[in-house]
């Protein structure tokens, strides 16, 4: 596992999202304070919601945040032409 | 017996150099047509055959990601507004060179397109149905070059 997506693990986890599966990441290029890199992605939960972050620094906590993260509504519908999408359901056994 | 010993070692020296020529022309073909799980890393930038004017036209950003984009990396083009960003994207894809590399969170193929002359670097998914991220990367061609699996020369 990548520190980034340690990192992303962690703030979910914060945020009561425990068991997971992130599809659609990217690397963004930035370094962050910390030395780790930006990363854009989704997040699908257990219960089937997902949500849209970003991985980035808080620059008043002077710590990682996750900013934006935002829900994504109906996302069956959004992403139901994305296998990566089909694939993270698949690994949380939701399909 | 030394005379007859120099004339049969004659012919076998010839044959092994046949052979020896045999197999470096057949190294050389190999290494012409080699896919990417060969050995030979020489892959020339732009390699990768995708239907770059289709996924220019067709890839969409998902849910939210275009204007996250644009208020994270907008000031790097600079790229005022989403339209400008996005026109930036499909124009980046069109022009650029086309490789392949693997996003480090999910593991999934993507591919990368990079503009030299104007440092830009857009990530797609491996269908061309998304683009995941278009920026500036501030080491330029070390950048793309480094990423997971990237097959940019």
């Amino acid at each position: 596992m990548t520190p980034e997506r340690h990192a992303i693990a962690r703030l979910l986890h914060e945020r009561g999202i425990e068991r997971h599966a992130l599809f659609l990441t990217q690397r963004e290029g930035s370094t962050l304070p910390d030395g780790l890199e930006a990363v854009s992605g989704f997040v699908l939960d257990e219960n089937g919601l997902v949500h849209g972050f970003w991985l980035a620094w808080d620059d008043v906590q002077q710590a990682l945040t996750l900013a934006p993260f935002y829900r994504v509504d109906e996302p069956e519908a959004r992403f139901a032409g994305d296998p990566e999408y089909r694939a993270a359901r698949r690994a949380l056994g939701l399909d | 017996m030394r005379s007859t010993s120099r004339r049969v070692s004659i012919p076998g020296a010839a044959i092994l150099l046949a052979v020896a020529i045999l197999l470096l022309a057949l190294a050389g073909c190999r290494s012409a047509t080699a896919g990417p799980a060969a050995s030979a890393p020489a892959k020339p930038a732009g390699s990768v055959e995708v239907d770059r004017e289709k996924i220019a036209r067709e890839a969409t950003w998902a849910p939210g990601q275009l204007r996250a984009h644009v208020d994270k990396h907008g000031r790097e083009g600079p790229w005022a507004s989403e339209a400008e960003y996005d026109a930036s994207a499909r124009e980046t894809i069109r022009i650029g060179s086309a490789f392949t590399y693997q996003d480090r969170e999910s593991n999934a193929e993507r591919l990368g397109f990079y503009h030299k002359d104007s440092n830009r670097f857009t990530g797609v998914t491996r269908d061309g149905r998304r683009i995941t991220t278009q920026f500036k990367p501030d080491r330029g061609e070390v950048y793309v070059r480094g990423l997971d699996r990237s097959t940019y020369r």
